[in-house]
C-alpha cells in the first residue's frame, strides 16, 4: 500500500505525441479512474507506471521510491489486463501461484523435476499453496481451480486475473479497462465486486476505462484525460457539477451535456436566443460564450409560455424518465430529462417551450474553458 | 365418406411424394460426390492396397510369373544384416536432423523477432537452401566436399601450421593434447574423404539435411511467434519475470505447442523421406553406411525391378510414417491446444 505521484510524464511514439506533462498525485488507498476517449493517452499512463514502457521525460513515484528505472517486476505492482492475459496452458491454481513462484522460489527450484530436490523448496512450495488458497477462497473460485483459463466463462476468467493480482499483496492494483470484455449485465456486476475489494484490501487502485458510468460508480477520484492532456482530476460529484474545460463536461454525463451559443452584455447578463438567463451574470463581459445545460437542468413548458420556442423531434421512453429530444427555432438541438409522466403532455411533432435552469448553468468561453459564473438566488 | 378417401389417399401420396423426393436427394448427393470419392481410392487408396498385396509376392515388372511368397519378404528385411542397417540409417538420420533442425529453427526464429529490419535479410538468407533444389545444391556439396580438390578439405589444409590449427586444436584448453586433437592428427595424415569414408558419410548427409530443412523449420517458427500475444510477455514481467529463460519457459515454449507439433511431423515425415541427397552423394555407401529406406526402394524397385520386395519396404516405411502422424494427432496435440 502506497501512494503514487506521476510527476511530469511526457511520452510520444515516433512524431506523434500521446502524453503532455501529466501529473498526478494518487493516495495511499485511494481508487483513481483515468478515464478518456480511446486514444487519450490513459493505457499509456498505466503501462508507463507499470513498467511496461518507459517514458520521454517525467518521473514516476511509488510509495517514497523513485522506480523510473527499475524493471516493471521490480515496482511491486500488480495489473489485470484488459484481455487478462492468463497463461492459457496452465491451470487456475498454478496462473494465481506464477507472481509468487517466481518470487519466492530460486533459478533452480523452479525447474520442473530438478526443482524438488532442491532444499527449501517443499516449504516455499507450501507456503505458495496456503496463499494461493486465501486468495481463491476470498473470490469464490474455489471449485475452479483445476480447470484451464479456456475453459472458463469471461466473468471466471476476469477473478483469477484479479486473484493473480491480489496473491502478492502489491503496493498498487493497475487495471486496464478490464471490465471491456464483458457483457453489460455482468460488467455492472463486478463494478461493484471490485469497488467492494477496494474497501477491503485498503489498497491504492488506479483503473483505466472509456466508461464514463464505470468512473462515476467506483471512483474516489475521477481523472479526465483527453489528447494526451489532463484535463481534471476531481472526486466523481465535482467532474459532473463542476467540469473546468467544455471537453469534461461534454465526455461525462449520459446523455450528453446541452451547449448552446450564447451571447453576454457589458453587464455579464446573457443571452441565449432571445431569452436572457436570470440571475446569471458572466465574467466575460461582452462576448460570444458558450452554455451547457445538463439534460435534467432543461424542462419543457407548454407552447407559449416563458422559454426558448422549440419543437419536439423525437422522444424516448425509458420508464422511470423520459429523453425529449427538442429543435430551437436556432436549429440547434437539446435534450431535456424529465419524468416520464411529461410523455403525457410533450411527445414527438409538438411545439412547447424549453426552460433553462439558471442555477445549474455552466458559461464556457470560446476556446472551451469554463467562465468564472455569479449565480444570483431568484425567487 | 368418399371425400375423406380421397382425401386420405392425398394425404398418403403426398407422403410418397416427399420420401421419393427425399430419396433423390440422397442419391443426388452421393452422385456429386462420386468423382472426388473413386479418384481418392484410384489414385490414392488403391496402390496402396495393391503394394501391400505385392509385398507378399516376387512379382517383377514384365515377368508374367507371380509367386506367393507370405511373409519372406519382411523376414528378409527384419533379419538380414543389409537391410538392417537400412532401418538403421533411417532412424539415425531422422533422430539427428529432427532435433537439430529444429533447434536451430527455433533459435534462429527467436534471433529473428527480436532484431528489428536486420531480421528480413537474415529471414531471406536462412530461407536460401529451402528454395533451391535439393538435388542441385547435392551436386554443390559434392564438389565441396571432394577429398583432394574441394574447398572444405582445401580450406582445412590453408588452416594447418598457423594459429587456426593452435585454435581448433583446442591444445589451449589444460586439459587438451593439441597434438592428439583431430584437426592436427588430419592435419599430419590427412583429411577425411567425408561421403566417401564410412565414419563420416551420415554425419555428411545429416548436416546437408540439416542446412536445408532448418530455414524452413525458422519461417514456420516465425509465424508461429507473430501468434503469441505481446500482453502474455507483459503480464510475466509484471509476475516478475525478469530473464529470458524464465519468459522462454512461461510465456514462448507453451505458446508454441501447436507450431511445435507441426514442425515435428512435417521434419520427421521429410526426413524419412530423405533421397536426393543419397542418391547424388553416396548410393546408399560406403558400406551401406547411407542406405537409407527411400534409397532403398528406389534401388529394389525400380533399379533391379524387384517391385515385391521393394513394395514390401514400401509398406515399413508407410508404417513408420503413419506411426508419426497418429501420435501426433492422438497423443500430442491434445496437450497443446488449451482451448
Amino acid at each position: 500500500m502506497a501512494s503514487v505521484t506521476i510527476q511530469n510524464i511526457d511520452k510520444s511514439f515516433g512524431t506523434v505525441k500521446v502524453l503532455n506533462g501529466v501529473s498526478i498525485d494518487i493516495e495511499d488507498g485511494e481508487f483513481i479512474v483515468l478515464v478518456g476517449p480511446s486514444g487519450c493517452g490513459k493505457s499509456t499512463l498505466l503501462r508507463i507506471i507499470a513498467g511496461l514502457e518507459n517514458q520521454n521525460s517525467g518521473s514516476i513515484k511509488i510509495g517514497n521510491n523513485i522506480v523510473d528505472n527499475l524493471h516493471a517486476s521490480l515496482r511491486d505492482i500488480a495489473m489485470v489486463f484488459q484481455s487478462y492475459a492468463l497463461y492459457p496452458h496452465l491451470s487456475v491454481a498454478e496462473n494465481i501461484s506464477v507472481p509468487l513462484r517466481m518470487r519466492r522460489l530460486n533459478f533452480l527450484q523452479r525447474f520442473p523435476i530438478i526443482g524438488r530436490f532442491i532444499p527449501g523448496s517443499k516449504a516455499a512450495k507450501a507456503s505458495i499453496k496456503k496463499d494461493v488458497d486465501e486468495v481463491t477462497e476470498m473470490l469464490g473460485i474455489e471449485e475452479l481451480l483445476h480447470r484451464k483459463p479456456g475453459q472458463l466463462s469471461g466473468g471466471q476468467r476476469q477473478r483469477v486475473a484479479v486473484g493473480r493480482a491480489m496473491v502478492r499483496h502489491p503496493q498498487a492494483f493497475l487495471m486496464d479497462e478490464p471490465l471491456s470484455n464483458l457483457d453489460a449485465e455482468r460488467r455492472v456486476h463486478m463494478r461493484a465486486e471490485i469497488a467492494e475489494l477496494h474497501r477491503r484490501l485498503e489498497s491504492t487502485f488506479i483503473y483505466v476505462t472509456h466508461d464514463q458510468a464505470e468512473a462515476m460508480t467506483m471512483a474516489d477520484r475521477v481523472a479526465v484525460m483527453m489528447d494526451g492532456d489532463l484535463l481534471q482530476v476531481d472526486t466523481p460529484r465535482n467532474v459532473y457539477a463542476n467540469p473546468v474545460d467544455i471537453r469534461v463536461a461534454e465526455f461525462i454525463g449520459s446523455p450528453k451535456i446541452n451547449i448552446l451559443s450564447a451571447q453576454s452584455n457589458d453587464t455579464g447578463d446573457v443571452n441565449v436566443g432571445d431569452m436572457v438567463l436570470a440571475g446569471v451574470k458572466s465574467a466575460a463581459k461582452n462576448s460570444k460564450i458558450q452554455v451547457g445545460v445538463r439534460p435534467e437542468a432543461v424542462t419543457l413548458e407548454p407552447k407559449n409560455s416563458a422559454g426558448i420556442p422549440c419543437h419536439i423531434v423525437h422522444h424516448e421512453n425509458l420508464g422511470s424518465e423520459a429523453y425529449f429530444h427538442v429543435e430551437l427555432n436556432s436549429g440547434e438541438r437539446v435534450i431535456s430529462r424529465m419524468d416520464a409522466s411529461a410523455i403525457d403532455q410533450f411527445s414527438t411533432g409538438h411545439d412547447a417551450s424549453v426552460m433553462l435552469h439558471s442555477n445549474n448553468v455552466l458559461l464556457f468561453d470560446n476556446d472551451g474553458q469554463r467562465i468564472v459564473t455569479h449565480n444570483e438566488v431568484v425567487m | 365418406m368418399i371425400e375423406k378417401v380421397t382425401k386420405t389417399v392425398d394425404t398418403l401420396n403426398q407422403a410418397a411424394g416427399l420420401k421419393r423426393a427425399e430419396n433423390r436427394a440422397k442419391w443426388v448427393s452421393y452422385l456429386f460426390c462420386f468423382p472426388a470419392v473413386s479418384l481418392m481410392f484410384i489414385i490414392l487408396l488403391v496402390p496402396i492396397f495393391v503394394a501391400g498385396v505385392l509385398s507378399f509376392t516376387d512379382y517383377s515388372l514384365g515377368n508374367p510369373d507371380l509367386n506367393w511368397l507370405g511373409s519372406k519378404n519382411y523376414e528378409v528385411i527384419f533379419g538380414r544384416s543389409s537391410y538392417q542397417k537400412m532401418i538403421w540409417a533411417t532412424v539415425t538420420y531422422v533422430v539427428v536432423v529432427v532435433p537439430i533442425s529444429i533447434g536451430l529453427g527455433l533459435g534462429a526464429a527467436m534471433l529473428i523477432n527480436s532484431v528489428g529490419r536486420i531480421g528480413e535479410l537474415y529471414k531471406t538468407i536462412y530461407f536460401l537452401p529451402v528454395m533451391a533444389a535439393l538435388l542441385a545444391m547435392a551436386l554443390v556439396w559434392d564438389l565441396a566436399l571432394h577429398p583432394t580438390v574441394g574447398i572444405v578439405n582445401q580450406t582445412l589444409r590453408l588452416g594447418c601450421g598457423t594459429w587456426i590449427e593452435g585454435l581448433f586444436s583446442f591444445g589451449w584448453l589444460p586439459w587438451v593434447d593439441g597434438a592428439q586433437s583431430w584437426y592436427s592428427t588430419s592435419c599430419a595424415d590427412e583429411f577425411p574423404l567425408w561421403i566417401g569414408d564410412r565414419d563420416y558419410a551420415m554425419p555428411t548427409i545429416c548436416f546437408i539435411g540439416i542446412w536445408q530443412a532448418f530455414g524452413f523449420n525458422m519461417v514456420l517458427y516465425l509465424a508461429g511467434l507473430t501468434g503469441v500475444p505481446r500482453e502474455l510477455y507483459h503480464a510475466a514481467a509484471i509476475d516478475g519475470v525478469t530473464n529470458t529463460w524464465d519468459q522462454f519457459r512461461l510465456v514462448t515454449w507453451p505458446m508454441l505447442g501447436p507450431t511445435t507439433i507441426f514442425v515435428v511431423t512435417i521434419t520427421s515425415i521429410n526426413s524419412f523421406k530423405v533421397f536426393d541427397t543419397v542418391e547424388a552423394l553416396t548410393w546408399g555407401g560406403p558400406a551401406k553406411s547411407t542406405y537409407v529406406m527411400m534409397y532403398a526402394i528406389f534401388e529394389k524397385a525400380v533399379k533391379e525391378n524387384l517391385v515385391g520386395f521393394g513394395s514390401a519396404i514400401t509398406i515399413v516405411f508407410l508404417f513408420f510414417v503413419l506411426l508419426i502422424t497418429f501420435t501426433q494427432r492422438f497423443l500430442v496435440e491434445k496437450r497443446v491446444h488449451y482451448s
